[in-house]
Formats: structure tokens, sequence, C-alpha cells
């Protein structure tokens, strides 16, 4: 059952309830006050033609019962009493008029001298009485005298006022229905739009929100709903996301397998089973080489970027200047050959370093930036100490690195230019790598280029002062 | 001469399918980048395309929309073997398709089934004092039927198209009967050596000692 129906059907009973209760009690009180009212004329009038024969029997005794039955048909003929009159005594019925007077009921156990009784009958006429009784004396004989008056008005009116309150109740009943329908059905809709919303995002529809513009319950549980739809959509996009980078990763990464390994066993194929000549002989062995090369790189890089993003690793206190200087030393010569000079502007002091890796970071940051120098220039180090670590940068003038590029290169396999990178060696992970030496040293990795003018790379480090 | 183009933009693939396909008697261009793959098809009429995907400059979806009108039949080269790649390839028309990495033995085995199916190839080959009929698939010497059972014509084609080449017994075990060979099975011996008393091969297909068999064609 809806609740909208619900509601409505609880309406219907309260009203029913508490109209039906009211309306009933106040028909019986109204019924109950004309009652009385008329109980009391009848009364009133009985009393009077009681005390007429009293009076009258004082005045002179009567004899008989034809002085008794004279005056009271002198009293019927003024017709000051109600519907039917009868006297009798022990011996029989004296006097008798009304035709409702055969209806009378037998009261004399319940009366005396000094008491009336009083009932209600109906006569087949469909009307009501009330019967009158009381006697009195005459002599040492008791007469009684009853007297009936016609009360159906007030009962009328009762059946009236009942027909009238039946069309009225059942009038506001269907309007209670039709009105509570109405209230249960604009309270209830809210809740059909949540409904509605869940379904959405059941069904796969993440940007579906319920939106319900008030401040009552309904309205809180909505917005509420809408924050829950907004965390989970982005945790779904997030999800996605990775599942994307994780698929693409593993795309590049089978094509970078796969190319070394079909000229190895092309060429091993080759040397095996046919006769080359001594120069192709000797390119076959070059490129089994080269291309073996190639894998055993790809295999230590990849491995570096596992062990940086799962293993633990542990830093420790390190002169950053140190390593750098010694490491520029070390490549200043090599790199002079190609006409590249290689400066560091250091400054010292200690911070917390995984110093293997850090080695690599600049490794691969100078060989990058060697990469981007065709025909000589030079590359300079820098290092700055801060509150919570350091920050090295790399600067060349080589090529610069596109700006449509530059939001990729740090994703595996990422090559600005793909055939010259193979050429040169390149895996596509150099930067890969050092963006997860960054980020183990809680850190980041940012760069700065202009095409044709050079590229600086900053690295900040934060994994702490010593 | 069956003319081929390689593009593919790894030199040294793209170097081991020209040797191969040199040393199988076809004649080789290859570029390295989608420009060059697209001029080159433009001056020369090639029989058939090698294409990698993954081109520079011009991938090889794009190459693949620009060959379709000229009727040149393709061979998709790929690193990416999963499934939407090779049925959008083979959709848009590429006749076939292999995924890196590949043997050379079955590239070549696709090449000849492709160029065959395009009518480039003689219908009739002509090796070792033999003349196969590949439509028929009746061999004769000098007008004499041999009658071979499928294996064996099937052994002796793989011969002729790999000619002065050492096939090792997997791999003729592994492209004639498609299963996985079992080390020390005489299967591949037996058939050849009645494959050799049939079609009267006894100084053309030698055995290489250890390995496998070769057929000596002088060209």
């Amino acid at each position: 059952m809806k609740f909208r129906l619900k509601a409505t059907c609880c309406m219907i009973i309260l009203m029913a309830l508490f109209f039906g209760a009211g309306g009933s009690a106040l028909i019986s009180t109204t019924f109950y006050t004309s009652l009385q009212q008329e109980k009391k004329t009848a009364h009133e009038s009985y009393r009077m033609i009681l005390n007429t024969l009293q009076i009258v029997n004082h005045m002179d005794e009567w004899t008989d019962e034809k002085d008794i039955t004279k005056i009271l048909e002198q009293l019927s003929a003024q017709d000051a009493f109600g519907a039917a009159l009868q006297l009798h005594s022990e011996s029989g019925i004296l006097y008798s008029k009304g035709a409702v007077a055969a209806h009378f009921k037998d009261l004399s156990g319940q009366i005396d001298t000094s008491h009336l009784a009083c009932t209600i009958f109906s006569a087949p006429d469909t009307c009501y009485y009330l019967q009158l009784s009381g006697s009195f004396f005459v002599g040492k004989e008791v007469y009684y005298l009853e007297a009936a008056y016609n009360i159906s008005s007030v009962y009328e009116s009762r059946t009236q006022q009942q027909e009238l309150f039946q069309q009225i109740f059942i009038i506001l009943i269907a309007a209670c229905a039709c009105l509570s329908y109405i209230l249960a059905f604009f309270l209830t809709r809210p809740l059909a739009r949540l409904s509605k919303a869940s379904r959405e995002i059941a069904c796969g529809n993440y940007d579906y929100r319920s939106r319900i513009k008030s401040n009552d319950e309904v309205g809180a549980v909505s917005r509420d709903f809408d924050l829950m739809a907004d965390h989970l959509q982005n945790s779904i996009e997030q999800l996605q996301d990775a599942m994307e980078r994780q698929n693409q990763f593993i795309g590049n990464f089978t094509h970078e397998l796969k190319t070394p390994m079909t000229s190895i066993i092309g060429y091993a194929d080759l040397l095996r089973s046919q006769t080359l000549s001594k120069e192709d002989e000797a390119d076959a062995a070059k490129y089994i080489f080269s291309e073996g090369k190639r894998l055993e790189r790809l295999s230590l890089k990849l491995l570096d970027i596992f062990v940086s993003e799962h293993e633990s690793f542990t830093l420790t206190k390190a002169c950053a200047a140190d390593i750098i200087t010694s490491l520029v030393a070390h490549l200043k010569p090599v790199l002079a050959k190609e006409q590249i000079t290689l400066t560091c502007d250091c400054e010292p002091g200690f911070c917390m370093l995984d110093t293997d890796f850090f080695g690599s970071l600049l490794v691969n940051l100078i060989e990058n930036a060697r990469k981007a120098l065709t025909s000589g220039g030079m590359i300079k180090v820098g290092l700055t100490m801060t509150d919570n670590g350091c920050i090295v940068t790399v600067t060349d003038n080589g090529s610069g690195i596109p700006q449509s590029a530059l939001a990729h290169i740090t994703e595996a396999f990422y090559r600005v230019d793909k055939s010259r990178s193979r050429a040169e060696g390149g895996a596509g992970l150099g930067l890969t790598l050092c963006s997860e030496i960054a980020r183990m040293h809680h850190g980041s990795i940012s760069f700065e280029s202009t095409q044709g003018c050079g590229t600086t790379v900053t690295v900040v480090l934060k994994g702490g002062r010593a | 001469m069956i003319h081929i183009l390689i593009a593919e933009d790894e030199k040294p693939i793209s170097n081991l399918i020209r040797l191969s396909l040199k040393n199988a008697g076809y004649l080789c261009d290859c570029a390295f980048n989608g420009t060059e793959a697209a001029d080159l098809i433009e001056t020369g009429s090639y029989d058939l395309i090698l294409l990698d995907i993954m081109l520079p400059d011009i991938d090889g979806f794009e190459l693949l929309e620009y060959i379709r009108p000229l009727g040149i039949p393709v061979i998709f080269i790929t690193a990416k073997d999963s499934v939407a790649d090779k049925v959008k390839g083979l959709r848009m028309g590429a006749e076939d398709y292999i995924v890196k990495p590949f043997e050379i033995i079955e590239l070549l085995a696709r090449i000849d089934v492709v160029l065959r199916r395009y009518h480039k190839t003689e219908e009739i080959i002509y090796a070792a004092g033999l003349t196969i009929d590949t439509k028929s698939r009746k061999v004769t010497r000098d007008g004499c039927d041999i009658a071979l059972t499928p294996k064996e014509y099937e052994l002796l084609l793989l011969f002729v198209q790999n000619p002065n080449t050492a096939l090792y017994r997997e791999t003729i075990y592994e492209r004639i009967w498609e299963k996985e060979f079992i080390y020390g099975s005489k299967t591949v011996d037996l058939h050849i050596q009645r494959l050799r008393r049939k079609a009267h091969l006894e100084k053309e297909l030698l055995a290489v000692n250890k390995v496998g068999y070769r057929l000596e064609v002088s060209i």
C-alpha cells in the first residue's frame, strides 16, 4: 500500500471517528433536551387536570363517577390536554377519549397519590406518545388518570437531524479523503523524486541528482543523498581513471616489450636458418644486441619504478650538495665531449633523502637535458634548502618541450618525439621514475619550458630537514 | 617480381622483414614514418603493403583510408593484440593482421596467402625441376604426375616458399600439423623421406644436421 493511500485511510478513519462521535453526541443532547421540555409541558398539563379534579372534589364531594366524567369532558372540550385521556378505577374504565387510549400501558404498580409514572410508547400510526399516569382518592376509592401527549415532533426532528448529519458526514468524509490524498501526494512527491534518483544512480546514471529544495526533513535527506552521490561519482571516476591509466600502461608496456622481442627472435631465427652475407650477419648481431640492451634498460627502469612504488625505502640524513657536486664532477668530462657545459650552484645543508633514488633522479634529469641539447649548450643544476627539505632545479637551453606535451611527460612510455627517443635508447620511463621519486620524498615535480629556448625542471623534496 | 612496401618505424624490425623478404625473393622498399609511406605509395606501384598501426606522423588506420581506393592489399603489423583493434583493422579493409612478436615464417605464409588471393603470384611454380600447380594442387616432373598426400603437398609448398632456408623440425611441425612439436617425434622426418622419394628431391631436399631440412635451389 502506498504511503499516500495509508495517510488518506488514517485521515478518513480519524475524521469519521471524531466527527461521528461529536455529531451523535450533539444530536442526542438536542433530543434529550427537547424531550425534557416536552415532558415538562406534559407534566404541567397533567398536573393542571389533576389539580382541577382535586379542587372540584374538595369543593363538593362527588358521589358517583358521572360527575367526574362530566368534568373531564368539560376539560377535554377545552383541549387543554394531549392526544388521549383515560380515567379508571379498580372496577374499570370510567372515561376514555382519543384513539391512542387503547395502547396505554399499565403503570399502576409504579404509582401512588404523590408520585407520577411516566413512559413513552409508540402507537401503530408510528407516532410517539408520552404517557403520564397518576392516582387520586375520591373518598376511599382510588382513581387512576392516564394522559397521552404526542411527542412525535421530537423524534421527527431527531430523525431529520440524523439524516442531515449523514449527508454532511458523507460529504465531509469525501472532501477529507480528497484533501488528505492531495496533501499526502504533495508530501510524498519529493520521496518519489528521491526514489527515482536512487534508481537512476543504480542504473549507472551517476550525474543524476534529486535536488529537492525544501527546508524540511525530506530536503535534508535529499541534500545528504546528493552529497553521497557526488562522492560516489568522484570515487567511480577516480577508479575509472586509474583503470584507464592502467590499461594504457599495459598497452604501452606490451608494445615496448614486443617490439624488441620481435627483432631479437626474428634476427636469431634468420641467423640460425639462413646463410646470410657477412654484412647482414653483422647487422643481425648488432640488432640482437641493441634490442636486448633495450629490454634490459626497460626492465631495470620498471624495477626502479616498482621498487619506488611498493617497497619500503629509507630517508637518511644526507648532504644533497655533496651528492650533486660529485655527480657533476663525474659527468662533466663526458658531457664536455658533446660541447655541453655542466655547472652547479648548490646551497650547503643536510636534509632527509634516499641517496640512491636522489642520484637516480639527478642522472635522469641531466640525461633528459642532454637529449634536448642536440648541438651543444649548457646545463645548470641548482639546489636551495627549504624548511622541510630542498628544491633541485635542472635548467638547459635546448629545444624545449611543446606545451601540449607538458601534461603527459610523466606518464609511463610517453615520448614527445618517439623515433628520436628510441634512437637515443630511451625507454620512456625516466620522468615517470622522477615523479615517483619526488612523490616518495612527499614532494612534486614541475616543468617550465619554452620551445627553442630551453626547459627548467623543478623538483621539490619535502623529506624533512636534519 | 613482387614489390612490397614495409611501413614500419622500428628500424630493427623493418630491416628484419626486408632481409627475410629479400631471401624469399621479394623486392622491398622501407618507409619509417607515415609521410614517407604515403610518398612511396604515390610514386611506386606495390603489390602488397605491410603496415604498422603505430606509425609516426600518419598512423596506420589513416594510411589505410588512403590506400584502400588504390586496391593494394594491406597486412597490418602491430603490437596491439586487442580484439577491438583487430576488428577495426579488418573492417577497414586490411587483408590480414599479424601481431608482434611474430615469426618470419608466419609472416611469409600470410604474405603468400594474401598475394595468391589477389592473383599476384604465379599459379604455377617451377622449382627444383618440379612444376607445382597451386590451383589444382597438382605436382608434375617432366610431364609425369607425382601423387602426394595433402600433408606432403603442404610440406613441399613450405620448402618451395622458403628456399635455401633451414627449416627446423618444430617449425615445420607447427606450420603443417598446427600442433605443438613433441621433442623426439619422427613424424616430420617420415613425411620428408617419403616426399623426397616420391618427388625425386634426394639432391635438393637436404637434411641439416640436428636441425631440420633445407631445400637448395639455385636462384
